[in-house]
């Protein structure tokens, strides 16, 4: 993952392509209609598999090759760069297509616009992504500059930065040491665990609300990402909590076409393993991440088309031990990596050495649900107007001396700059 | 009227951090981060001499019965002097620099002794791939708001180059900067040179590339096939160092670490060990002239005393140790005053 000059060439054509085609879907009908949208689609999906799955998928169809004896050759070496956030654009632009495909927004008649929708800054790399219908329409609107709505743009970017920088960078390395152990002990492997639950979602959460505070400051809105999704009590809660941006697209672009809640149960249970799947392939060109999609989707298939029951605090704390868990296939660089943290976290371990973190570290992982407990489901800058001027005040500086006094010192990049 | 209070109270707030800061957390964030400069804070008031080296000061080999320093090989042959030395790998006159101003004004040591390593002034150390960890290390100590310091390094603001813009700009170097070899010599760059001994310089009896040996003279070659000049960064920062001397009245050694000429030479050829000694000659000259005592040990050390005979290093074993210390005390003796 990388910015590449160049690639800025990658981002033109995306813009010009479905710009293009969405004009001539609106005016077509029928088959025409269709095959616009599938070229539109397929060269979206195109230079997907081009810069982020290419390298991956060779590796396996030549792997397969050598397993049915048809070649003894090895996949030949691609060395692309993924352009940063390629991911998040290339779906932000494709469900603009499909909304006009399926007449649900008209065509957008200036160029400039349109671009200024896939390039808008503060969500072009790593998201939200954001429907024309809500970012389209807000980039054209009289933007309405007040004290109220910077403050809170500032708050929000200050929020952001403070959880990444303090509660992220600070247990990221600690999680990536873990990791790098060939044999961690059953403390080790749930430090780890539990840590990285806490970073990916600090890290994520960070950047988006980051996003949101900066696209405030030009007075533009833009969705929530996240909404206290470890006090989910189930999985199907736990995505509708969590990266809501994405959920909803492979549910509005992929469930729904397949079928949704209407479908038979095997074809119902299909659908969902595909979208489950295909959102952990979204991730990351690798089966481990195919792998976390999959379990999520078995979860989620396990919990039956029902309204989950009330919640209660235990269910919570079950379901977040096992979002957990399933994040060791989504950080383990390869399947070994991660049996061993498996088999490490129930105890199946020749390690029995206790290691001495630094316990201090754990302040950073209760300090998230300290922030949770104060949120109390809503966003910040909502949040920080519901309490009296003395708390904001002390709110505000115990972040700005979080922010300058403990942020972590190895400067990580966010998690999701490499999707 | 009301933003403008509001302003105000955030930045006599942010005044507030910054003494909470120092109270309660500076202190250990400086022993963590920036280990050196902590305890140049606290050793610089009982040194009468200070001596900033790197790894030849205290690599020692397997086999040595003396387990002892650079430094405190030359403190045991000056008694009456107080020694104190800090030592980091891979550190050089740029980080020397910085060290300087984390010392205690009020109580600065009579002499201080620089490790003044040749092979730190090439391009593969100048642009070296431990260079940001060495930066990272000196952001704790700058005279800044130790606040907004702590912050700085958070960032990851301090001075370094991407991996790849490092690897650019040394591979420019090699490429382009012509080497004051002899007139008749054919390579007249780093990377012609290098180019030249990769490609079978050296055979082995049955014809076959003896990659060992090849890989060696390479490394050689990128290590001291450079010639020194003003513009050089190290230069720049030895200036640097001598002109903080002279205004804190310091006495100022340049301990000039001893390579293996013999093995470079016999590898590489003479226009290498040339280079090497045209390298010495110009720190000599440049800052014998400006008052700092500069000690040239670059041909002190016999070949079979060098720690690792496969590669570029200046370790010692205890008796290249000895040399070096032996000479640096005599040469100390001779010139400072009693203290």
């Amino acid at each position: 993952m990388q910015f590449v000059p160049a690639y800025i060439f990658i981002l033109f054509f995306i813009i010009l392509l479905d710009f293009t085609t969405a004009h001539i879907i609106w005016r077509s009908t029928g088959l025409t209609k269709r095959l616009w949208l599938i070229i539109s689609l397929s060269s979206n999906i195109l230079l997907l598999a081009v810069f982020k799955y290419a390298a991956f998928l060779l590796n396996n169809i030549f792997a397969f090759f050598q397993m049915v004896h048809f070649t003894n050759a090895s996949a030949p070496s691609i060395d692309f760069i993924l352009p940063i956030g390629l991911s998040f654009h290339t779906f932000q632009s494709m469900s603009y297509t499909m909304d006009v495909y399926r007449g649900q927004q008209k065509p957008e008649t200036h160029l400039g616009y349109f671009a200024n929708y896939v390039l808008f800054f503060p969500q072009m790399v790593a998201g939200p992504i954001e429907r024309y219908k809500r970012l389209g329409v807000s980039l054209k609107a009289p933007q309405a500059l007040s004290f109220e709505s910077w403050r809170a743009a500032l708050w929000l970017i200050g929020f952001g930065l403070c959880i990444k920088m303090v509660i992220a960078d600070n247990l990221a390395p600690v999680v990536n040491q873990i990791y790098e152990l060939e044999q961690p002990n059953i403390i080790q492997a749930w430090t780890a665990v539990l840590f990285f639950s806490v970073q990916i979602y600090a890290d994520f959460f960070g950047y988006s609300t980051i996003a949101i505070g900066s696209a405030k400051l030009l007075g533009i809105e833009i969705m929530d990402n996240f909404k206290s999704p470890y006090r989910a009590a189930s999985i199907t809660e736990f995505w509708s909590r969590w990266h809501i941006s994405l959920s909803t697209w492979f549910k509005e672009y992929v469930y729904i076409p397949l079928g949704g809640n209407k479908n038979r149960y095997g074809p119902w249970v299909i659908s969902i393993l595909a979208v489950f799947a295909l959102s952990g392939f979204w991730h990351g060109a690798s089966w481990t991440f195919i792998v976390w999609g999959l379990l999520h989707g078995i979860a989620r298939i396990t919990e039956g088309r029902q309204k989950p029951p009330r919640t209660i605090f235990f269910k919570r704390v079950i379901i977040f031990l096992i979002v957990s868990l399933f994040w060791i296939f989504f950080r383990a660089p390869d399947f070994k990596t991660a049996w061993v943290m498996c088999k490490a976290c129930f105890g199946f371990t020749d390690n029995t050495i206790f290691t001495n973190y630094n316990l201090s570290l754990w302040f950073w992982f209760f300090l998230l649900w300290l922030i949770e407990w104060f949120l109390n489901d809503q966003r910040f800058d909502i949040r920080m107007l519901q309490v009296s001027v003395w708390k904001r005040w002390c709110v505000i500086l115990a972040m700005v001396y979080c922010i300058l006094a403990f942020g972590g010192t190895q400067a990580l990049p966010f998690i999701y700059f490499q999707f | 009227m009301r933003h403008v209070k509001t302003i105000a109270i955030f930045f006599a707030a942010l005044i507030l951090m910054e003494v909470l800061y120092r109270i309660t957390s500076f202190t250990s964030d400086l022993k963590k981060f920036s280990p050196e400069q902590y305890r140049l804070l606290h050793i610089s008031d009982s040194a009468d001499i200070l001596f900033f080296g790197e790894s030849s000061n205290t690599t020692f080999a397997p086999y040595d019965s003396i387990p002892y320093s650079i430094a405190e090989l030359a403190a045991q042959q000056m008694p009456a002097w107080r020694w104190k030395s800090i030592t980091k790998h891979a550190s050089h006159a740029g980080i020397y620099k910085q060290w300087l101003n984390a010392l205690n004004p009020k109580s600065l040591p009579a002499c201080i002794v620089i490790t003044v390593n040749l092979r730190s002034c090439n391009a593969d150390w100048r642009y070296s791939a431990l260079e940001p960890a060495l930066q990272q290390a000196l952001v704790m100590g700058k005279a800044r708001p130790r606040l907004l310091n702590r912050f700085l390094l958070a960032l990851g603001f301090y001075p370094h180059l991407s991996e790849r813009l490092a690897q650019k700009a040394k591979l420019t170097e090699w490429d382009t900067t012509c080497l004051p070899v002899s007139k008749n010599y054919p390579y007249k760059t780093v990377r012609a040179w290098d180019d030249a001994f990769a490609n079978g310089y050296y055979c082995k009896p049955d014809g076959s590339w003896d990659m060992d040996k090849i890989q060696l003279a390479c490394h050689y070659i990128k290590s001291y096939a450079f010639a020194l000049h003003a513009e050089n960064s190290r230069i720049k920062d030895l200036d640097a160092i001598v002109q903080w001397a002279q205004i804190k009245k310091c006495t100022l050694v340049f301990n000039i670490m001893a390579e293996n000429l013999n093995y470079a030479e016999t590898l590489v050829g003479p226009e290498l060990t040339r280079l090497m000694r045209f390298n010495r000659d110009f720190i000599v000259k440049r800052y014998s002239t400006k008052g700092v005592l500069v000690i040239d040990h670059l041909e002190s050390v016999k070949g079979a005393d060098y720690i690792d005979q496969n590669w570029t290093t200046e370790h010692y074993n205890q008796n290249g140790r000895i040399a070096i210390a032996k000479k640096l005390s005599q040469v100390l003796l001779k010139n400072l005053l009693n203290p």
